[in-house]
C-alpha cells in the first residue's frame, strides 16, 4: 500500500510493469519489490526446498527471497533480486520455482515432508543403489530445487569489460563515503565513488533523519553536486565492488541497461571493471540481522530496516497493522516512522528494560514465538513471561542489531575480528593491503560518528599520498546510538529459519553440530546455510551464533565461513565481456588473406593466423583432389605459397654472430654472408625447441626464421638470453615478421618465373643451393633465399609487406601460366612429409635432437643452450626415435594418433612401442606415408609393425623406412 | 608514400586497414596514417652518437621529436631516418598499421580494451602495452590525439576492437545525455 506524502518516487511519472502476466503500475524510482508491495502483492516468490511461500525480507542487494525472471527469450535474465530491480516501462517479471503457479504451488508437498527433508537427509537416503545417484535422485532433486534459468540462447546484448584508476577508490556513497570522497578529492586525488544504488545516500536514502538540517537524501544530492564540481570525482552509480585483489586492485560490476525501457542502440547491458587504486575506502555500511524464531519465513515478515526502506524510500508500507520485533533501541525508529503516518504498530521488544521512544504500543520482555497466514502473515504469538498471547498483523519487522559489512576486507584470506563490545564482527586490520574501513562498516552505528569517520580515514589515505587533507567541517547529525542486548535465536517449538534463501533452520545447524560437522567449515557445507546467490548475508551470523550454541563454544572461537568473491552475483556475460568472436583471439591475416578467400580457399588456424588449407575448384568432390593437384604444381611444374607467418627475427651486433652459436646446436659464425644454414634449437632442459633456417646478411647482421607456432616462444627465449644470460653481449634483435610479405615458389619452374620479374642473375652459379641475395622484384628492393621445404628447387622471396597481395596475385598468374599454381597447407604438409622434414607435429617438447637423428648437428666445438642437458640420463638411451612408415597396402588409409605395436602383440598399453605423428597422402608415390616414433626405430628400417588407431578404429599393417621418402640424396633441391 | 622507387613499381601497395577507415562515430575519428617507421637500437658505447645523428633519445616511455621510445634500448623513428652507423636499424614502415584516434575524452574509449592509466598518460608519452589481446605501441601525441601502433597482421581486429568501443561509448553519451534532460524537466 502506497503512503501519501512519503518517499522520493516521482508520482508525475507512472511506470507500467507485468509480474506473472498481471499488470502493474508503479513509479518512476521504485524498484520491483516496492511497486508490487504498492500493489499489495506481498507473494513474490518460492523457495528453494520446501517452496514456501516467500515475500521480500530485505529493500537491498542482501536479499535472499525474491527471485525473479525478468524478460523473456533470448534476453531473459534468471535469480535478479526484486529488491533492487528498478522498474521501468515494459518490465516484465516472472517468479520461480513455482509450478503451476506461485500461489498453488504443487512441490509445496515438499514442505508437508520437511520432517524427512532435513540437512543432510539425501546423503543418507539417496545412498543406494549405485549409480542411482547421478542418473536419477539428483536430476530429480534438481529439477525440484531450483532457481531460474537461462533460455539457453545466445545473448543478444553485449556487456562490456572496462579499466579505471584512481589514486582513492571510496566503496559506498552514504554518509561515510561521501564524506571521505569529498575530502579525498579535495585534497586534489582522483577519487571514484562506486555505490550500489541509483543515487547517493546509503542508509540516509531510508531514513527521516536530517543531515546539516536538510532530508538525508537532499543532502546526499547537494554532496554529489560538491564531488563534481571537484573535477576529481568520478561516481559510478549502480556499480557493485564485488572482489578485492592483489595491489588494490577490485573487480565491479556496473548495471549500464537493465532499469532502461529502450537502451540506446549498442549500450552495453553490464560493464565488468577492474579498478586499480592507491588507497581504498570501504564504506559499506552494515548488515541489520533478524532473530530466529518459529514460522518466521512468512511473506509479510521483513527486517525493521527494510519496512523504514519502503516507507521513507518508496512510500509503501506492506500492510496496515504492523508489528516489530528487536532487540535495540535503533529498531524503535521504525515504529516511530509509522506511527508518523498515522500507521499502528507495536513494537515487542525482548528486552525487559526496553523504553519507548514515541506514541506507539511497546511491549517489552516479550519474544514472538508463532506466526500465522499461508500466502502472507496474518498474525503472531508471543510470550512475555509464562504468559503466550496472539495478535493479528499484516507485517511484521525484526532487527537483531547490525553487523558490519565486512565482506571485501575478508577476500583476500583475511577473518573479521570480534568486537564483543559490539556483538559483531568488524574489519581486521590491513586484512586488504592499502584498504581501511570508516562509518558502519568499522560499526560505528551514529550518523555524525560515521560522518567524522568517513573524513578521518580520508584523510589518512590523503596523507599516504603525501597530500594535505583539508579541513572540512563535519555536518550536524544524529550523534545518539541505541542499547541493544544480543538475541540470537528464541527457543520455542517449530522451525525458524536462518537461511531463508537455502531453506535453512536452527534445527539443521543443530542437528550438524550434533552428528560432528562442529567445524563452521562443515556445518555450512552439510546445512548449505550461505551457499545460496545470497551467500548468507541476512544468515551468517545468525548461524554460528546457533553453532557456537549448540557446540558450547563462544562466537569467536566458532569463526566465521571464507567470504568469496564476488558480493553479489555477476552474469558470466560480464565477467567474460567481449571475450567472443575477434575479442577472444586476434585474427591474423597474411596479405594474400582475401586473395586466398576470393579463391574459395577454406582457412586453419595457426596461432592466431589464418593459412589456406586449399584451394578447391569446381568438380572437386573431396578436399584430397586439391591437395594432390597442389602437390603436383610443386613436383612438376612450380607453386607458390605464402609463408609469412613464419617468424622473422632481426639480429644485429659484434656479438651477433655468438648470439646464434649459442641458441642453435649448430655454428652460424662460420656461415659466410649470402648464406642460409638450418638450425635447431634446444630448450634449457634439452628437448627441442624450435628450427628454422637463418640467412647471413652482413658481417654483424643475421635473419632467422622460426616456425609460425613458435615465434613468439623464441623471441621470448632470445630477449631472456640477451637481457639475463649474456647482458654484456653487443647485439640487438627485433622482430621483422611483420614487415615482409614472403612467399615460397617452389618447383622446376621456379627459377623460369622469378627471373622475369627479378633484375639480378638468379642462376646456380649466382645463387646455389641456401644462398641470399638481396634483390629488386618488380623494382621493389626485397630479399631473395634459395631454401626449399619442398625438396624441389625452391626460393622464398621477402617483400614489404604493403607489396604482398599484388606480388601474389602476380605470382600465382604467372605459375599457372607455366602450368603451376598457388598451394596451400595441406599440400604444403604432404610435400615436406615426402621429404620427412620435421615440423611442431614431431618436435612436441618432449623430443631431443637425438630422436630426431640429428644428434651431430649438436656442434662439439661449442656450448649451447641445452648441450648439457641433452645428454642426461633418460635422453639418450632406448629413447622413441623418428621413423617413417608406409602401408604395406599402398592405398590404406592410416591417420596420425595412432599407436605403433610389435605385430601380433596384444594391443594393450604397455605393449606400445611408438605413435605416429604426421600422416598423408602421397600423390608422388601414390601412397600413404607417415612421420612417427618408434622405440629404437632407426635400427628396424624394413620392419613391420602394426598401426592402430583405437579412436577411430583403424588399423594397417605398416613398413618402417627412412623418414624421407622422395628424393633422399637431394639431388633436385640444387638444379 | 615518399620513397621514388615506389612509384615506379608495376605492383599496387596496399595499407593495412584495407578501406575500413576512416571511421567517425560521435566526437571521435579513427584514422590510418602511412609514415617511414625505423627502428633504431644503440650498440653498447654507441648511444651518445645515436643521440647526435638523430638529435634525441628518448627516456623511458617518451616520445622527443620524431622518436618514440619503444622498448628496452629501442625506439621507432617516425618519417626519414638518417643513416646511424652506431645502431641496429630495421624498416618496421610495414611491421605496423599505425591507427590514430581522435577526440575529446579519448581514454574513455580505449579503457576497454588497454589496462594502463591513459588519464595520466600525457603527451608526449608512450607506451607498450596491449589493445584487447593484440600487443600496441601507444603515443599519446596530443590531449585529444593518440596514436596507436598494432602488428600489421592484426589491424582489422584491431579496428573492429576500437570500433565496438566508440559505439558503446556513443551508447553511452546518448544515455548520460538522455539523463541530463531527464533533470532538467
Amino acid at each position: 500500500m502506497r503512503v501519501e506524502g512519503k518517499g522520493w518516487v516521482d508520482r508525475a511519472r507512472p511506470v507500467s510493469f507485468s509480474f506473472d502476466g498481471r499488470a502493474f503500475t508503479g513509479f518512476d524510482g521504485d524498484t520491483l519489490a516496492s511497486a508490487l508491495l504498492a500493489n499489495d502483492v506481498k507473494l513474490m516468490g518460492r523457495s528453494f526446498k520446501y517452496h514456501r511461500p516467500r515475500g521480500p525480507f530485505t529493500a537491498d542487494s542482501a536479499e535472499p527471497n525474491t527471485l525473479m525472471t525478468i524478460g523473456r527469450g533470448a534476453r531473459q535474465v534468471p535469480n535478479v533480486r526484486a529488491t533492487t530491480q528498478e522498474i521501468y516501462d515494459g518490465l516484465k517479471a516472472r517468479s520461480q520455482n513455482a509450478w503451476p503457479s506461485l500461489h498453488w504451488d504443487v512441490l509445496a508437498l515438499n514442505d508437508f515432508l520437511s520432517p524427512f527433508l532435513g540437512a543432510g537427509f539425501y546423503y543418507k537416503t539417496f545412498m543406494w543403489p549405485k549409480g542411482f545417484w547421478e542418473k536419477l535422485y539428483e536430476p530429480l532433486i534438481r529439477h525440484a530445487a531450483g532457481l531460474g534459468a537461462l533460455s539457453g540462447l545466445p545473448s543478444p546484448d553485449h556487456s562490456e569489460r572496462a579499466y579505471a584508476h584512481c589514486d582513492v577508490l571510496v566503496i559506498g556513497a552514504g554518509p561515510a563515503g561521501l564524506m571521505a570522497a569529498l575530502t579525498a578529492a579535495e585534497a586534489g586525488t582522483r577519487v571514484i565513488l562506486a555505490d550500489e544504488a541509483p543515487r547517493p545516500g546509503g542508509r540516509l536514502l531510508s531514513e527521516t533523519e536530517e543531515v546539516d538540517g536538510r532530508a538525508g537524501p537532499l543532502w546526499a544530492a547537494a554532496m554529489l553536486d560538491k564531488l563534481k564540481a571537484t573535477g576529481q570525482v568520478r561516481y559510478m552509480p549502480r556499480t557493485t565492488v564485488t572482489g578485492a585483489y592483489d595491489s588494490g586492485t577490485f573487480g565491479a560490476v556496473e548495471r549500464i541497461a537493465d532499469h532502461l525501457s529502450a537502451p540506446p542502440k549498442d549500450l552495453p547491458r553490464n560493464c565488468f571493471w577492474r579498478i586499480s587504486a592507491k588507497r581504498t575506502i570501504l564504506a559499506t555500511g552494515a548488515l541489520e540481522r533478524p532473530i530466529a524464531f518459529p514460522w518466521n519465513d512468512r511473506p509479510g515478515i521483513m527486517l525493521a530496516s527494510a519496512l523504514r526502506s519502503y516507507l521513507n524510500r518508496w512510500g509503501v508500507v506492506p500492510g496496515k497493522r504492523i508489528a516489530l520485533f528487536t532487540n535495540n533501541d535503533a529498531a524503535h525508529q521504525t515504529a516511530i516512522d509509522l506511527s508518523d503516518v498515522g500507521l499502528d504498530c507495536t513494537v515487542i521488544d525482548s528486552r525487559s528494560d526496553a523504553q519507548a521512544q514515541g506514541e506507539y504500543r511497546l511491549i517489552a520482555g516479550a519474544e514472538v514465538v508463532d506466526t500465522r497466514g499461508r500466502l502472507g502473515l496474518s498474525g503472531i504469538t508471543y510470550r512475555r513471561g509464562s504468559r503466550t498471547l496472539m495478535m493479528d498483523c499484516d507485517a511484521l519487522g525484526v532487527s537483531g542489531g547490525w553487523t558490519p559489512n565486512v565482506s571485501l576486507t575478508c577476500h583476500m584470506n583475511g577473518r573479521p575480528t570480534w568486537d564483543p563490545d559490539l556483538s559483531a564482527f568488524v574489519p581486521t586490520k590491513n586484512a586488504v593491503s592499502g584498504l581501511e574501513a570508516c562509518g558502519a562498516a568499522m560499526g560505528l552505528w551514529s550518523t555524525r560518528a560515521v560522518l567524522r569517520s568517513g573524513q578521518d580515514v580520508a584523510c589518512k589515505a590523503v596523507e599516504t599520498l603525501n597530500l594535505k587533507a583539508p579541513k572540512l567541517p563535519i555536518p550536524n547529525a544524529a550523534e545518539t546510538t541505541g542499547d541493544m542486548i544480543p538475541l540470537w535465536s528464541v527457543n520455542a517449538k517449530g522451525r525458524a529459519w536462518l537461511d531463508l534463501q537455502n531453506d535453512v533452520t536452527t534445527k539443521d545447524v543443530r542437528l550438524a553440530a550434533q552428528e560432528n560437522y562442529a567445524s563452521v567449515e562443515h556445518m555450512k557445507r552439510y546445512t548449505t546455510q550461505g551457499m545460496a546467490t545470497d551467500q548468507g548475508k541476512s544468515s551468517n551470523v545468525l548461524a554460528l551464533a546457533v553453532l557456537a550454541d549448540a557446540t558450547g563454544r563462544g562466537i569467536p572461537e566458532t569463526g566465521t565461513t571464507t567470504f568469496r568473491p564476488p558480493y553479489v552475483p555477476v552474469p558470466i556475460e560480464a565477467i567474460g565481456a567481449g571475450a567472443s568472436g575477434k575479442g577472444f583471439a586476434p585474427e591474423r591475416f597474411t596479405t594474400s588473406h582475401n586473395a586466398c578467400k576470393a579463391r574459395g580457399a577454406p582457412f586453419i588456424e595457426a596461432g592466431l593466423w589464418y593459412r589456406p588449407s586449399y584451394f578447391p575448384r569446381d568438380g572437386d568432390t573431396t578436399w584430397r583432389e586439391a591437395c594432390d593437384r597442389e602437390v603436383g604444381y610443386v613436383r612438376n611444374a612450380v607453386g607458390i605459397a605464402d609463408v609469412s607467418t613464419l617468424g622473422k627475427i632481426d639480429i644485429q651486433g659484434p656479438d651477433a654472430a655468438k648470439l646464434l652459436d649459442f641458441v642453435y646446436t649448430n655454428t652460424f659464425s662460420t656461415l659466410p654472408i649470402g648464406k642460409v644454414r638450418y638450425g635447431l634449437m634446444l630448450r634449457e632442459d634439452g628437448h627441442v625447441m624450435d628450427d628454422g633456417t637463418t640467412a647471413r646478411l652482413g658481417p654483424q647482421h643475421y635473419v632467422m626464421t622460426t616456425t609460425t607456432a613458435a615465434a613468439g616462444d623464441v623471441m621470448r627465449h632470445l630477449e631472456f638470453i640477451t637481457q639475463c644470460l649474456r647482458p654484456a653481449w653487443d647485439v640487438q634483435i627485433i622482430s621483422v615478421t611483420e614487415a615482409w610479405a614472403q612467399f615460397a615458389i617452389a618447383g622446376p619452374k621456379a627459377r623460369d618465373l622469378l627471373s622475369h620479374i627479378i633484375a639480378e642473375p638468379i642462376d646456380t652459379q649466382a645463387l646455389p643451393f641456401m644462398g641470399y641475395q638481396p634483390v629488386r622484384l618488380h623494382g621493389i628492393p626485397s630479399r631473395l633465399f634459395r631454401i626449399s621445404f619442398s625438396g624441389e628447387l625452391a626460393y622464398e622471396i621477402a617483400v614489404p609487406a604493403r607489396y604482398g597481395a599484388a606480388l601474389f596475385d602476380d605470382l600465382v598468374s604467372r605459375a599457372e601460366t607455366l602450368g603451376g599454381g598457388v598451394y596451400g597447407m595441406e599440400a604444403l604438409n604432404v610435400l615436406r612429409l615426402e621429404k620427412g622434414f620435421i615440423t611442431h607435429a614431431e618436435i612436441d617438447g618432449r623430443i631431443t635432437a637425438q630422436d630426431l637423428g640429428l644428434a651431430r648437428m649438436i656442434s662439439a666445438k661449442k656450448d649451447c643452450i641445452g648441450k648439457d642437458a641433452a645428454l642426461r640420463p633418460g635422453l639418450t638411451k632406448d629413447r622413441f626415435e623418428l621413423i617413417g612408415l608406409k602401408p604395406v597396402n599402398a592405398l590404406q588409409k592410416i591417420d596420425a594418433g595412432a599407436h605403433l605395436f610389435e605385430l601380433n602383440t596384444p594391443h594393450i598399453n604397455s605393449n606400445q612401442k611408438g605413435y605416429v605423428t604426421s600422416v598423408g597422402y602421397s600423390p608422388t608415390l601414390r601412397s600413404y606415408i607417415a612421420l612417427g616414433f618408434l622405440k629404437e626405430g632407426r635400427n628396424r628400417h624394413g620392419a613391420h609393425v602394426t598401426l592402430l588407431d583405437h579412436m577411430r578404429n583403424m588399423q594397417a599393417e605398416v613398413e618402417i623406412c627412412p623418414p624421407a621418402f622422395f628424393d633422399p640424396e637431394g639431388t633436385r633441391v640444387r638444379r | 608514400m615518399s620513397d621514388a622507387n615506389r612509384s615506379k613499381t608495376l605492383l599496387e601497395p596496399t595499407t593495412a586497414t584495407a578501406d575500413l577507415l576512416p571511421i567517425r562515430l560521435g566526437d571521435h575519428l579513427l584514422s590510418e596514417t602511412h609514415t617511414p617507421l625505423t627502428s633504431v637500437a644503440p650498440l653498447k658505447g654507441q648511444e651518445a652518437a645515436v643521440r647526435q645523428a638523430l638529435g634525441h633519445w628518448p627516456a623511458p616511455n617518451h616520445a622527443e621529436g620524431n622518436v618514440l621510445w619503444a622498448g628496452r634500448n629501442q625506439a621507432f623513428v617516425l618519417g626519414k631516418c638518417p643513416k646511424i652507423d652506431g645502431a641496429a636499424t630495421t624498416d618496421q614502415t610495414d611491421a605496423w598499421a599505425h591507427l590514430v584516434l581522435e577526440g575529446p575524452g579519448l581514454e574513455d574509449i580505449l579503457a576497454r580494451l588497454c589496462p594502463l592509466d591513459l588519464q595520466n598518460m600525457t603527451p608526449g608519452l608512450t607506451a607498450r602495452s596491449l589493445l584487447g589481446h593484440m600487443n600496441a605501441l601507444y603515443w599519446r601525441k596530443s590531449e585529444q590525439v593518440m596514436a596507436i601502433f598494432v602488428f600489421r597482421s592484426t589491424a582489422l581486429t584491431a579496428v573492429h576492437e576500437i570500433e565496438c568501443a566508440m559505439k558503446r561509448h556513443v551508447a553511452r553519451h546518448q544515455l548520460a545525455q538522455r539523463d541530463t534532460s531527464d533533470q532538467d524537466n
